[in-house]
This record gives C-alpha cells, structure tokens and sequence, in this order.
C-alpha cells in the first residue's frame, strides 16, 4: 500500500478545477455554515433561529470573511477534519455540505486562505493558513521540488492553535488578497444577488406577502423550509429571496408588462412507498408572458433550501420549449429524499433511481403546469390582443372612408384586401376565443372580459358587409375613365401610370391632362373579351 | 354588356334553369355572358357590368352568402349583382343584410324590369340556355334533359312545403312547344322530359299539356337516337366567331365523337382527320370547307341505337287527386317512373288506391317520396316504408321509396330535429339508408332485414350503434351485435332515453355527476367502441350482397 501515491495534479481538480464559477465558494462556506449551526442548534449551544451567518467582502482589502456562530471544530480534531480531503465525517443524509472537499474551493482565487474556528467550551482556537501562491507555484508542472499531494499541502499550509475565550464558538473563513482575475468575488451587489439567489434564506415577508401562505403550508406537512439569518458586510437587514408579488412580463422594456401572484399553488410527489420526494409552490398570475425579473423567473430546485444548478435547471421537465416554459413560472420545488444527490458541481443531481422518479413526476407536473396555465394564457392574451388590433384597423378603415380618402383605384383595391383579411383574422380568433371562453379553468374575469370582446366583434362583423359595400360603391375617376372589360388589376396600373404622369408633368399639368386625354381615347376601344 | 351567371358550389343534380333563363335573354340581346360554379378567382379579378347569382336550398346559406360576397368586388357597383332563386325568395332579408346587396329578386323573374331593363321581357318564359353549362366543369347529373313547367304554383298549402311561397299564383305557363323547339334548333334534341309542376293533376289544361308533350316525340313507345349536332355547333360558330367559345365547343364535339368509332383503325383515322383540320391556321375556315366531308364521318358513325324516351313529373304526383280518368290521360305518356307523394301515413288509403290506379293504367315502374321528421311519428316512416313493400308483392310492380328528411324552409342548416324524432333515430336512417344510396326498393328480405320485423325491432335497430348498423353482418358474425342486444335490453326506459340523447349528441346532455348505472355502462362502451375489431371490409360486403340480391 505504501507504495501508492497520490500526484499533486489530483489537488488541482479537486481545489481550483472543481468549480466553473468562482461564485459558488460562497455556497460552499455557507453550507459549512448552517452545518454548523445546525450542530450548535441540536447540541443545545445556540437557541434555534439564533444561527448567524456574517459576510464581509472588503474591496479595498480584496479580503472576504465567511463567519458562524456554529458550533465550530474542536482542536482534537481540527487537524485532520480540516485536511483530510474527501472525508468528512458529516453525515451526507443531515448535511449540505458533505463531500469534505468544497472548504478548499477558495484555494487557487486568493493568495492566503485561512480557517479559523473555536469550539463551544474549549479556551482554543485552531488557525490553518493556506499559502496560496505557494500552493499554485507547487501545483506547477515544471515545479519538480514536490510530486505527491501530500507533500504539496504541508509545504503550502500552516496549523496553530492559540487562545480564545471558552465562550466563543464559530467558524471563520478568510480569503486575503483575491486575485484580479476574480474581481466579481468583492461585487457587493454581485454577491447580494448570488446570495438571494442560492442561499437557504428566508422569504422577504413585507415584499412578498405570499410567504405567509408558503412557509405555514410546508411546515404543517412537517418539512419547514430551513432558513438562516445571513448578513451582509455591514447591512442591518439580512439576505432574503428577492420574491415579489408584482414582477414585469416581456423580454423587450417597451412590451413590458405588470403582472402580480394573485395565489400560490402548491404540488407534492411521492415515491412508490409513500414517502414525501419533493413539495413545490408556484405563483398564478395572469400569465401574460415569461418573467423578466431573473431573481424571480422559473421553477427553482432547492434541497436544504440551497439552490441545484441555475434558474434553468427545472426547463427540462418541460417537454417542450422547455426554458421558454419554465421562465412563464415562479416557484419552487423542494427535494427531500436523501438519495436526491447533488453532484459534486452542485448544478445538478446525480443520476440514480430517485432521480429518475423525480423527473418522471416533475415532468408530469411540469406539462399540467404548461397546459393549465401557460398555453391558455398565452392563447387567451394573444387573442384577446389580436382581437383588439383587428377591431382597431376596421375603425381606421372606416375613418379613411368617412375622410374621404380613398380616391384612387389602388387605395380602394387596398383597403377592400384589408378589410378582408381583418374579417378573416377575426372570424378565426372569434371561434378560438370562444373555445377559450368555454374552458372551465378560465377565470371569471377573464372570461368576462372575452365575452365583451366576443360581442364588439359580433357587431364589427355586420358591420363589415356595410363597409364593404361602401368600399365598393366609392365613386372613383378610374371607374368613370375605363371600360368594365378592363380587369380590377389593370384598372390599377392605369391608375398608377396616371399618377406618374401628373408627378412627371407637376409644372405643367396641361400636358398631363393632354396626356391622359389621350390615352383615355386610345382605351376607349374596347378590350377582347 | 358583360355578364357572369354564378351558382355556389353546392353539389346539384339539375342545372340553374333560372340562370340558363337570364343567359338566353342576355345573349339574345348580344351581351357576353359567362357562367360559373362557385367562386372562380380568375373570373372574378375582372369587372362585370352585371353579376347573377342563384340561390338553392335554406341550408346551403352560408356558402352562398359567401360565395355573393366573393364577387361583390367584381363590379363598378354593388348595384350591379343580382341575387335570385330559392333560398333568395325565402330569406330575401337576410340576404341583404349578410352580404350588403340590395338587388334580391323574389319568385319568378316575369320581366326583366325587375332587373332594370325596359324592354319588359318575361324572362321565366324564355328558354334554357344549354351551351352556358360548358363554361364549367360541373357536370349536372341530369343536365342533359328537357326542363319544363306547364304549371307554376300549387293550390295546396302543406305546412312543410316553401312552394306556396316561392309561387303563390296558381297558374298554367305552358310554353312546352315554343320550348322545346328552340332547344331542338338550337341545342339538338334531348332523349327525356322533366317536367317540374308542382302538381300537375290541378291544372285544368291537362288534356292539352299532354298533347303538347306528344306532339313533341313523347308518345308510348317513342325512341330517340342520339343527333348529329355538327350543323348547329358549326352555325353557332360562325354566328358568333368573336367568342372563341363557340369554336371551341365545336371543337371538342369533333373529337369527342372518337368515342361512336370502334373500330381502331378508322377511329385513328378520323382523328387524323380532323387534326389535320383543327390544328390549320384557320380552323373555322377549315370545317366550314370540309363540312361536308365531317359530316360524312359523323352520320357514318353516328349511335343509331333507338332509346326508349321517358317524361318524368319530377316532384310527384298528388295521389289524392287520382282518377282513373285522369291516369288514363297522363299515361299516355311514356312516364317513367311515376313518384307518388306519401307525405303522411293519413292518406294510406288514397295512396293505396292511387298505385291501384297507376298499376291499371299500366304503370309498373312507381317512385315514392316519404316525408319523415315533421309532425310524423317514427313508426309512420315504417308503416309508410312496409305498405309499399306489400304493394310490390301484391301487384307485380316495383315502388322505389326515398324517404325524404324534412328540413323547416327558415332554417340555415341541417340541424332540425322533428317532435317525435330524436338526433339519434335520424341518424340510424340514414346510416341504414347507407348502403343503398338513400333508396329503399322493393324486396321484403331486404327491408325486414334493414328496417326489423316490427316496431320492436325498428327502434332496436335505430339505437345501435352507427358502425353495427352499417356493418350488420359483420357485427354479427362477430356476435358483438348480440352482445349489445343483451345489454341494452338491460336498460330501463329512462335509461335508454339518456343513452339515446347522449349518443346522438345533444347538446344538454353530458355525463351525470353521479356514476353511471352498471347497466348503462355496459352499453355505452359499444359506442365508444371499447371493443375488439377486426377487418371491417369483409362483412360490408355480404350485406352489399344482399342488396344485390334484391
């Protein structure tokens, strides 16, 4: 066995290759976090709801400080559990963070990475310092000083243990001097809204009142959604979920649109034994298009109430035009079964059995979702607009009538081609609107609201024969000027040629009127039938 | 003056005699006219001094509304369409609102002042115009007849009938002669006679309608062999060498007539022939020099078969008004078949002595017009259905039954369900009827079979399911017929009258709340087919058997 060594290139994927967005460190300090304060909580040291879980990011300093009040390490064991790589002795099932290995994601973005923690009852502190540019310079390949793992993390890290009050109880992480490369690390609002975004924070209560129907809803089906108090750099309030009642719709500033959660359906799926897999919430709005606020947009997976992968990640369950879909939603789904696994990026699940239940009910959940509201709405709204437009263009034509402007053969030909395509669109939009109008899902509002429309339409399709007629009727010179065996499309020619002549002949019109004299009487014979 | 004759694209089996009418006036004033079928693109991109358009039954509304509004562009003003016929007389209001045309002609066009001419012609009386049908691709089943009416109107007043309103006047127009003389001149003569009184037996010129009809070749026994038409097409030709059509007719009467010639050899030497004569510069020039030598061919190959020549009453005969009198002068005529009206089961006995009469005049070949679905019971239909098959036994003749759905004149669709009827029962009539194209003839096998035994066994056929009905051998080999039966016999009163309500599709019934009855699920899963199927072919085809049999 001796004789098996490990290369140092296998701390490069496990440290700096690990992780694609240097963000994520934040998710893996606080998952060490609330591990931790949950340890404090059930041990008894802290009172539940008083775990607390400070940020500072100092741009100045390029330093950022990830700190709890949890139960911290004991100094007995702080050498080994804080370097033993891929071992943790978290229970995977309890903790979030259990693969022992994320604590070195800081390694590789800042030139010194610190621990410092002090266990509840022990006057100790223990301190390991990461040389950082020590530990890249190692990493190095034409660094042939040192070969093995091992031998690349004692020269890099230093261990100390010195005083502390027996009181005191935390977990700090320190990152000194953040490499440029990773500037967005110390984005105050960049790390406000990473937070927000994937941490295991709370509901804003004042700005999204629904959290007073979600957070009961879970805790009386005996899954409360665990949240800690994390802070920001010198901010008074805490983080929380940037969820609002009212959010925009529409992708361009110009069709964006108000809409606001009226209520919050809930949804719930269950393996073949019975046992709870995941319960989600989401918001019905009028569904007027997908979300333009990205803290909101889209089904979110949280297990422990931690973010899996992105905004996007819940689209494929959609079974088609997943990210469209899922972006008409807002929500979540929390995960709970154990054997629900985020993989080691943390930005999806691994692939086993639990997994493939899941995705077979959230697909099914996913589609009602889809049918239920989206397509509806999508349909009902781009009806109820297309209607609207088609009503507005008949009462243009009608003033263009009533204004006596339509002199010219290729005017009238134009507008009677209008006309016929409004009357066309509206009659379709007419029959599928009622369809719509039948569903029973529809909400009364809405369903009044077509009707009324149904009705305008109804009228404006009598009217249109009229309009019509008049159209027709519309006394114009080509029609006194040319011979009925002329067809409408050289009716219009003709009608054109003349205009050109006079816009030729603009400073002498006499010759125009030659002119057209002219080619009238040569018309006057009669075309072959 | 340039004029398009429309008809909507209904499928009709006579052509637009109103508009044939209106051609005739308008060419015989010198005017282009142009006929057509539905709405034709080309045709309407050009301007018309005048459109006509005819109307048909109430429930082609909504295609003919659409096909006025498709060639309301096609004029300089809407002033300018002329809307007329059936359904134009009927619901003129409607019309005018639904396409904005104020020009809606009701019942008979007397005088063509109606349509804004002064010279006062009484269109109606003009004859048809045949050479306009050729404009179109349409071919009228029976387009190739003599069409006439010696009366208009009827005295009678049937509730269900739109006659006393298109033509309120009761009133001999006997114009066969004039007619039927201007056809031969200027069509070539047609082999049979339809003639479209509403009821002849009422006209006090009986005597002299008949004799007209003989006087022009239909008498007992009269044949016809198809004509030579070569001379009048060649003269219309040359009449009217501006319109291209004329030649063009002619043209195609040419080499159509290949079909006459058998034999291969002459057959391709003919058509060489008048290749070599169509394709020359001049085509025109080219007949009319070798005119004699063409009609050498055509009287040469010429069908010299005789054909029996038939008149047919078309809209039927009022049984009440029989006599033996009266037969003895009509069947002097070659009529073929002789329809009977039997509207209501009330006039069994007239009608019964009405087919007496006939068969004594020496009538073999009657045709019968059974109205079902107005104030009628569906077991009249049945009785009406079962007497004529006792009369085919009894008398040696044959009676060919069309029940005839009735469908109220002020209505736009096809929809009407009678008093005593239910959308189910009709349906099942028709699925029945199916099979032999909507005849019923005379054999007693096919009948019981079709329409059962007994009143019992009627209603149980009119509730099964549509494919059992059309498909019954096949349903029951399969014994799934069977099965149904045994189900359904299940069923309680109240129970069948919701399964027949729910699969005929009422619109009030849907799906009780509650569960459905074990007895009724039973049944209804025949007709949402939840059945084992196999191939559907092999069993049509015995019950086409049995018809053939017949």
């Amino acid at each position: 066995m001796a004789d098996i060594n490990f290369g140092k290139q296998v701390l490069e994927s496990l440290t700096i290759g690990m992780y694609s967005d240097p963000m994520t460190i934040y998710r893996e300090y606080i998952q060490n976090s609330t591990d931790g304060i949950d340890k404090a909580i059930k041990s008894g040291v802290i009172g539940a709801g008083e775990g607390v879980i400070h940020i500072i990011v100092d741009k100045h300093k390029r330093r950022i400080e990830v700190e709890d009040n949890g139960s911290g390490v004991s100094a007995e064991v702080a050498y080994n559990d804080l370097f033993d790589i891929g071992n943790s002795e978290k229970d995977y099932r309890e903790n979030r963070g259990f693969r022992g290995i994320g604590r070195l994601g800081g390694l590789g973005l800042s030139s010194k990475l610190s621990f410092i923690t002090s266990f509840a009852g022990e006057s100790k502190k223990t301190i390991i310092e990461w040389d950082g540019d020590k530990f890249l310079d190692l990493l190095s390949i034409d660094n042939k000083k040192v070969e093995t793992a091992i031998e690349v993390i004692l020269a890099a890290t230093q261990f100390r243990q010195e005083a502390e009050d027996a009181d005191k109880h935390y977990f700090k992480v320190v990152l000194d001097g953040i490499y440029p490369q990773f500037n967005e690390l110390l984005d105050e609002n960049g790390v406000e809204y990473y937070l927000a975004t994937v941490a295991p924070v709370d509901f804003d209560a004042q700005k999204f009142i629904h959290s007073k129907t979600i957070n009961p809803e879970y805790k009386n089906a005996g899954k409360p959604i665990e949240t800690y108090n994390v802070y920001l750099n010198n901010r008074k309030k805490p983080i929380y979920k940037q969820y609002r009642s009212a959010f925009k719709t529409g992708h361009q500033e110009r069709s964006k649109k108000e809409d606001y959660i009226q209520q919050i359906e809930f949804f719930e799926g269950h393996k073949e034994d019975g046992t709870l897999l995941y319960k989600g919430w989401y918001g019905i709005s009028n569904f007027y298009g997908s979300v333009s606020d990205k803290f909101m947009c889209g089904i979110r997976i949280r297990k422990g109430n931690i973010l899996i992968g992105g905004e996007n990640t819940f689209s494929r369950f959609f079974s088609s035009e997943g990210d469209v879909a899922n972006k008409w939603f807002i929500g979540e789904v929390h995960v709970y079964d154990p054997h629900l696994l985020p993989n080691a990026k943390r930005d999806d699940f691994e692939r086993n059995e639990a997994y493939e239940v899941l995705k077979k009910l959230l697909t099914i959940q996913a589609d009602k979702m889809n049918r239920e509201h989206r397509r509806v709405m999508s349909n009902y709204h781009s009806k109820i607009k297309s209607v609207t437009t088609n009503l507005k263009k008949l009462d243009d034509i009608k003033a263009q009538i009533a204004n006596g402007k339509v002199s010219s053969e290729v005017k009238r030909e134009k507008l009677i081609q209008d006309k016929k395509e409004i009357e066309k669109k509206l009659a379709s939009d007419q029959k599928e609107l009622t369809r719509i109008v039948e569903r029973e899902s529809l909400d009364e509002t809405y369903r009044n609201r077509a009707k009324a429309l149904l009705k305008q339409t109804e009228t404006a399709e009598k009217e249109v024969v009229k309009l019509e007629t008049e159209l027709i009727n519309m006394p114009t010179r080509t029609k006194e000027e040319l011979d009925s065996s002329y067809s409408r499309a050289e009716r219009k020619l003709y009608d054109r040629i003349i205009e050109s002549i006079y816009s030729f002949f603009i400073d002498d019109i006499s010759v125009a009127d030659k002119l057209k004299e002219k080619i009238i009487s040569d018309l006057k014979v009669k075309k072959k039938s | 003056m340039r004029i398009l004759l429309v008809e909507p694209d209904y499928k009709n089996k006579y052509p637009p005699m109103g508009l044939m009418k209106i051609s005739t006036y308008h060419k015989s004033k010198g005017d282009y006219v142009v006929f057509a079928k539905g709405k034709n693109k080309k045709l309407a991109e050009q301007i018309w001094d005048r459109i006509y358009i005819t109307t048909l039954f109430t429930f082609y509304y909504s295609i003919t509304v659409e096909t006025i509004r498709f060639y309301k562009t096609s004029v300089l003003s809407t002033n300018n369409i002329y809307v007329g016929g059936i359904l134009a007389s009927l619901m003129p209001e409607d019309i005018k609102k639904d396409t904005g045309i104020d020009n809606v002609l009701i019942g008979q066009l007397t005088s063509s002042q109606m349509i804004g001419f002064d010279d006062n012609v009484d269109v109606d009386a003009m004859p048809l115009d045949y050479d306009m049908l050729e404009d179109v691709d349409y071919k009228y089943p029976a387009g190739d007849n003599y069409f006439a009416y010696t009366t208009r109107g009827c005295p009678n007043k049937c509730s269900f009938c739109a006659v006393p309103k298109l033509e309120p006047e009761f009133r001999t127009v006997n114009h066969i002669i004039k007619q039927l003389t201007y056809i031969n001149v200027n069509f070539g003569e047609k082999r049979n006679l339809l003639l479209l009184d509403n009821n002849i037996l009422k006209s006090p010129d009986l005597r002299k309608i008949v004799d007209d009809i003989k006087k022009m070749g239909f008498h007992k026994g009269a044949t016809y062999t198809q004509p030579n038409n070569f001379f009048i097409l060649l003269r219309k030709a040359n009449e009217n060498a501006e319109d291209e059509r004329h030649l063009q007719r002619l043209i195609n009467y040419l080499l159509d007539y290949k079909k006459f010639i058998v034999y291969p050899k002459s057959r391709a030497e003919y058509l060489l022939f008048i290749e070599s004569i169509i394709e020359s510069e001049n085509p025109l020039e080219a007949i009319n020099t070798k005119q004699d030598e063409i009609n050498e061919w055509l009287e040469k190959y010429k069908d010299k078969r005789p054909k029996l020549r038939y008149v047919d009453f078309n809209q039927g005969i009022d049984a009440r008004l029989m006599t033996p009198e009266n037969m003895a002068i009509l069947s002097e005529l070659p009529l073929n078949p002789v329809r009977i009206a039997f509207d209501r089961l009330a006039d069994k006995d007239k009608y019964i002595k009405a087919v007496n009469i006939a068969y004594k005049c020496g009538i073999k070949e009657l045709s019968n017009y059974i109205l079902y679905n107005e104030k009628d019971r569906p077991t009249e239909l049945w009785d009406r259905l079962q007497i004529n098959i006792e009369l085919n036994e009894k008398l040696d003749v044959h009676i060919f039954s069309f029940p005839m759905k009735y469908m109220p004149i002020n209505r736009k669709d096809r929809e009407y369900v009678g008093k005593h009827w239910c959308k189910k029962y009709l349906s099942a009539v028709t699925a029945v009827l199916l099979v032999t194209k909507g005849i019923v003839a005379g054999g007693s096998s096919f009948f019981y079979k079709a329409f059962g035994n007994n009143y019992e066994e009627y209603f149980e056929i009119l509730s099964m399911p549509r494919e059992f009905i059309v498909y019954r051998f096949k349903y029951e080999e399969l014994g799934l017929t069977q099965q149904w039966q045994e189900a359904f016999r299940q069923l309680t009163e109240c129970e069948k009258k919701w399964l027949l309500d729910y699969v005929g599709g009422s619109v009030f019934v849907s799906m009780p709340e509650e569960k459905l009855s074990s007895g009724l699920e039973n049944v209804l899963k025949f007709y949402t087919r939840e059945y084992e199927l196999e191939d559907r072919s092999l069993c049509a085809d015995s019950w086409k058997q049995l018809v053939k049999k017949k």
